[in-house]
């Protein structure tokens, strides 16, 4: 029943950042002045419009559905480990085509490039940058062949980064990731260990590659080295068991620190919590929203734990939260269209929490630039400067955007939410953060 | 005389490596911290999932003399069903090919009417909606038992007297076709396992800290273990199993069954790893296509330090490797000694441990595995003398086709192709020097490759060393660690030279091209090409006033750089095989001592096999870095040598044209851009594939499809010549 979500990150497994899921506070999705507010939701925000007149006056379509020569867009996805994603997609595709009128009137079709190994990565830019009718490449999540891929299409077709999980995702200049992705989180969690934990020494648990090495070097250390703050990384394997999560925490001296950081994938959150559990220890936990996934909610139902998520740990993603939606910031809308046109797999459950919000939030944001630009007149040139020069408001993403920021120069987002999970009083939308503010 | 030279160096040796290793025993148990890392329930339970393999590898040698390189594998492919079984009361079965469809593709392709469905073969035996433990655990085992008789009597019984290599070749074909089925069936992502035991923490004396399913499964290794020692120290069975292994001709004559013994070890390996694969998918609450097959490096380790054939040293070696593990991980964030890069502690140490180890032993040791006294043994596969038309004709005319074809004719998909296939070509030709001409088995040949690739980046981007120097000296550095590796190899020979170049493979894999000083962390191992050659410049060239190319990617330059490449490499390899060296190479794989006796100096053999094989798998890295802009850790993997050696043999291992056979075979390579784009056959059925042909090859046709192709070409042209002859005498 739950596999197909259990898909969901996992392996984003080799990668180790990790593209969070989402939260925080959706009441101010703009104008975060870098301190964080600290607000308790105490129940589901009530619609004020129809998700579809949100949706319209998002992306500047009208209502209807659309008919003639169909707008070719490109997306590559590594479907074996993040089908999600391509849910989110092509329930955004279906739902434009039938409620929003396509892109400008015309459907859009969705030229598919699977990624399986390195070698794919260039056969799928090859084929895009190739192909004419193409002026537009949409990813999914990808663990391999990102270089390459951004490589083939570099400076001939733009590219709209879904959720980046690798360091070729963060600094290409071949495209953009509108969401704030794992780069936003990490210094979210930094930042509000500090201000909020007021942590003297804190723990970090981090992937052991590239990605999760320099989450720790070059986004969590400087900030606790300049607040004082006495941090320890260890790094495990993408594919960490509970016991090696448990000898990373040994290591690392987790029964005594004020706050434990884990920058780990879907996986490794369910090893964590038994790796914790195994430890008897009781940290305080400040995580990514990968951890909020079905993956780690089946994991406690299959061990007999009470409450849906561990109990008192911090989520930090996007933004706004998939569990206190909003109608400002497109959150209602995605759930409801999303519940209405995503497709799951057979006999699995739709999974709508990961990796399949950002790709229907990028689609619709791509369908507002085709209406601004105008359907016949998209060029890739013109999409590449209208792409890059967008500010928001994103949808589902809060805070305004601005790309090119180094060293991180695709990452355009900037703002991340952070959520508690208590077993007695459920999700509590604690505060959100502009990580570019001092401080 | 020289062995009693040797003896002492050898016990000196033995005594100092026994010395040191007690004086870090003591001083690991006296120091509270590093006892307390060292002894933790984690280490311990780490160490319990490699003796679960370990046991189960010892067990197969034991019983069939098959190192069985595919055991993780069987661990977890037993997981899988467990799971599965568990969650959705489903047995899964491994994809078949239809023969229906067959009939349904020509019958739809004629008939304009409502299209023909014939039904398709089922995916999986359901028995509800979910199983409860014991139900599931019961048919996993009984599929474990279905398995292991499989495994005997369709794989290994037929091998029975085959050399080493073509059993080794087997079981690397089982492991990538169980990890290629349960990746086409389940994703590569994480699947739950409901646990069979609690996780709460149990506090023992010394502070170990256990939880409760890691004391149990340990346990339950350590009995598993001693039973095992029972069953073969009293029983008539472990007796009769035992005398097969030390002579099989004389159990035969006290009555035994040799195949008999061999299929019941094979049955009872199969059932004990699936139970402890499913335990060990227990205590990590999941199972993935990746973790416990990875679990194989030190499970070998292990296997090899109890001489695999001591179930006590084995257990004993693999628990102190878990417990090392954890030690490493404490000691690399405590320790101010600690090697370290970049500021953080140097990474994979602890997989860098199993390969001193093997290294150790095998030194130590000298002698290698406890031979086998089969009755017969069966033959390498043959090694072709390239004809002068192949020389002077077919090869030229080869390498004008594939220009033509790759500059003019081909589309984009097939250029990119064609490119893939160029560089598999060159990482196949380097397994035909070291295995089809010197017999030796290299399982590491992505790891030359790498190093290579990552040292191009570093010349290349940060010290401006231009091209065609810059790859040359990575090719170069590659030769010279292949000259490193040669070292061992010229104690060892066979499967221990296989275990311990995976061995190597994994540890360069893990502490260099996992460092962040190498890969280059954020900023990538960035490869610029030359302008000229960048894989992803659009233009026109034109040649004695005929353009090349159609102005698309990928640039026709790069698959020019790629032909040249290998085809200077395929003369080399083809002459060398002409030569006296490649003669020599070949008495060295026929046998070591008469090639020595007709004055073959064997250890300079095997060390230029060593360097030239990795110099071409040098090259391929750098070229392949160059193509795609970056060397990335993810195309160098332990895996990916295996993979390439898998379609080196298919192609067949001992030829240049089995070696241009597996490039065309390679994942992305121009079959698979065949079979996708003309027959749209996915291509995650690339390993499926590779897997199947590796097995079926090393049962029905070692000399692999070249061998196959060329016999049935002599024996065509013998006709000829023989009617011809008849001709003459009428």
């Amino acid at each position: 029943m739950k596999i197909r979500f259990i898909r969901i990150a996992a392996i984003a497994i080799s990668m180790g950042i990790i593209a969070a899921g989402c939260s925080s506070d959706s009441s101010s999705p703009s104008g975060t002045d870098g301190s964080s507010d600290t607000t308790v939701a105490t129940d589901t925000t009530v619609a004020t419009e129809t998700s579809n007149e949100w949706a319209l006056a998002y992306t500047g379509a009208t209502e209807g559905e659309a008919a003639g020569e169909p707008v070719r867009v490109g997306y590559v996805n590594q479907e074996s480990l993040f089908p999600e994603a391509t849910i989110g997609l092509m329930a955004a595709v279906d739902y434009t085509n039938k409620e929003l009128s396509g892109f400008g009137g015309r459907p859009v079709e969705i030229v598919k490039c699977d990624v399986a190994v390195e070698e794919d990565g260039q056969k799928c830019g090859t084929q895009f940058a190739n192909d004419p009718t193409v002026s537009v490449v949409l990813t999914g999540t990808l663990t391999v062949g990102n270089a390459s891929l951004y490589a083939a299409l570099d400076q001939k077709k733009p590219i709209v980064i879904g959720n980046g999980v690798t360091v070729a995702d963060f600094v290409t200049k071949a495209g953009v990731a509108w969401t704030t992705g794992s780069i936003g989180v990490i210094q979210g969690m930094a930042k509000f260990t500090i201000k909020d934990l007021a942590a003297k020494t804190v723990a970090v648990i981090h992937s052991n590659n590239a990605a999760g090495k320099a989450a720790f070097d070059i986004l969590l250390k400087p900030l606790f080295d300049a607040a004082k703050v006495t941090s320890v990384g260890v790094g495990v394997e993408d594919t960490a068991t509970a016991t090696d999560v448990q000898s990373a925490l040994q290591a690392a001296g987790a029964d005594k620190v004020d706050v434990l950081l884990p920058v780990v994938t879907v996986q490794g959150c369910s090893a964590l919590y038994d790796a914790i559990k195994a430890l008897g220890i009781t940290p305080k936990v400040v995580t990514t929203g990968l951890c909020f996934g079905t993956p780690v909610k089946t994991h406690l139902a299959d061990i007999g734990d009470k409450g849906d998520f561990p109990d008192g740990w911090y989520f930090l993603g996007y933004g706004a939260s998939y569990f206190n939606p909003d109608v400002e910031s497109g959150m209602q809308t995605y759930i409801d269209k999303v519940q209405q046109y995503g497709k799951p797999a057979e006999g699995s459950p739709l999974e709508y929490t990961g990796f399949a919000g950002p790709l229907f939030a990028n689609f619709l944001t791509v369908a507002k630039f085709y209406q601004q630009i105008g359907v016949d007149a998209v060029t890739p040139e013109g999409f590449n400067t209208a792409m890059r020069a967008f500010t928001g408001p994103m949808m589902i993403q809060a805070g305004d955007l601005g790309c090119g920021v180094a060293p991180f120069i695709s990452v355009c987002g900037h703002v991340t939410g952070i959520q508690q999970y208590t077993t007695a009083g459920g999700w509590a939308t604690i505060a959100s953060i502009d990580v570019r503010a001092a401080g | 005389m020289k062995n009693s030279d040797q003896l002492p160096t050898r016990l000196i040796i033995q005594r100092v490596v026994l010395a040191v290793f007690t004086f870090l025993l003591l001083l690991i148990l006296v120091n509270q911290n590093l006892r307390a890392n060292f002894l933790s329930g984690s280490g311990i339970a780490s160490g319990a999932l490699i003796v679960a393999v370990a046991i189960g590898i010892v067990l197969t040698y034991r019983g069939s003399g098959v190192v069985n390189f595919s055991n993780g594998a069987i661990a977890m492919y037993a997981a899988y069903v467990f799971a599965v079984l568990r969650s959705q009361g489903d047995l899964f079965l491994p994809p078949l090919p239809n023969p229906l469809s067959l009939l349904e593709a020509p019958v739809n392709f004629f008939s304009s009417g409502s299209p023909l469905d014939l039904p398709d073969i089922p995916t999986k035996i359901s028995f509800g909606d979910t199983l409860g433990l014991f139900p599931a655990l019961t048919i996993t085992l009984l599929f474990c038992i279905l398995l292991g008789l499989a495994l005997h009597f369709l794989i290994f019984k037929p091998l029975r007297h085959a050399p080493p290599l073509t059993k080794v070749v087997a079981s690397v074909g089982i492991f990538l076709l169980l990890q290629a089925i349960v990746v086409r069936r389940f994703a590569a992502t994480p699947r739950p396992v409901k646990p069979i035991f609690r996780k709460s923490p149990i506090d023992l004396p010394f502070g170990i800290n256990f939880s409760k399913d890691q004391l149990i499964v340990s346990v339950l290794v350590v009995i598993f273990t001693f039973a095992l020692w029972a069953l073969f120290r009293f029983t008539r069975f472990g007796l009769a199993t035992r005398a097969a292994a030390e002579n099989e001709k004389g159990a035969i004559i006290l009555g035994f069954s040799p195949e008999f013994l061999s299929g019941i070890n094979w049955v009872l390996s199969t059932v004990l790893t699936g139970l402890l694969g499913i335990l060990v998918a227990s205590i990590n609450t999941a199972v993935d296509p990746a973790t416990i097959p990875a679990l194989i490096v030190p499970a070998l380790t292990a296997a090899l330090v109890g001489n695999f054939s001591s179930f006590g040293l084995t257990a004993l070696a693999g628990f102190l490797l878990g417990m090392q593990s954890q030690l490493m991980v404490y000691l690399g964030v405590t320790q101010s000694w600690f090697p370290r890069s970049g500021g953080s502690a140097f990474p994979g140490m602890d997989k860098v441990v199993p390969l001193l180890v093997i290294v150790l032993v095998l030194y130590i040791r000298g002698d290698s595995l406890p031979i086998r006294g089969g009755v017969t043994s069966g033959r390498l596969p043959f090694s072709p003398y390239p004809s002068k038309a192949a020389v002077r004709l077919w090869g030229p005319s080869l390498i004008v086709a594939t220009a033509v074809f790759g500059l003019f004719l081909a589309t984009p998909s097939f250029r990119l192709g064609l490119t893939n296939s160029l560089i598999g070509v060159m990482i196949c030709l380097s397994a035909v020097v070291l295995t089809g001409f010197v017999g030796q088995i290299s399982l590491s040949q992505m790891a030359f490759a790498g190093i290579s690739g990552f040292l191009l980046s570093k010349l290349a981007t940060e010290h401006g060393v231009p091209f065609p120097i810059a790859p040359l000296l990575g090719a170069l550095v590659a030769m010279f660690m292949g000259v490193l590796v040669a070292l061992p190899a010229l104690r060892v020979r066979g499967v221990n030279l296989a275990i311990v170049t995976l061995a190597f493979g994994v540890a360069v894999e893990a502490a260099v091209f996992k460092n962040s000083s190498v890969n280059g962390g954020l900023a990538r191992a960035i490869v610029v090409p030359p302008k000229v050659f960048d894989s992803s410049r659009v233009t026109d060239y034109k040649f004695l006033g005929i353009t090349i190319g159609d102005g698309l990617q990928p640039n026709p330059m790069t698959i020019l750089l790629c032909l040249i490449v290998t085809s200077l490499m395929c003369y080399l390899v083809v002459n060398l095989r002409r030569s006296g060296s490649g003669r020599r190479m070949l008495a060295t794989r026929n046998n070591e001592r008469a090639a020595a006796a007709v004055a073959v100096n064997v250890a300079y053999t095997k060390i230029m096999a060593f360097g030239l094989s990795a110099f071409i798998a040098g090259l391929a890295g750098a070229i392949s870095s160059y193509r795609f802009g970056s060397a990335t850790p993810e195309y160098f993997t332990y895996t990916q040598s295996l993979v390439f050696f898998a379609f080196a043999y298919l192609g067949g291992i001992s030829s240049v044209t089995g070696a241009i056979f597996g490039g065309v075979l390679v994942s992305g390579g121009l079959g698979f851009t065949f079979l996708e784009n003309i027959l749209h056959v996915p291509s995650e059925f690339t390993l499926i594939l590779g897997g199947l042909g590796l097995i079926t090859t090393a049962i029905l046709n070692p000399e692999g499809l070249a061998g196959g192709w060329s016999s049935r070409l002599n024996k065509v042209t013998a006709r000829f010549s023989h009617d011809k002859e008849k001709e003459i005498v009428s």
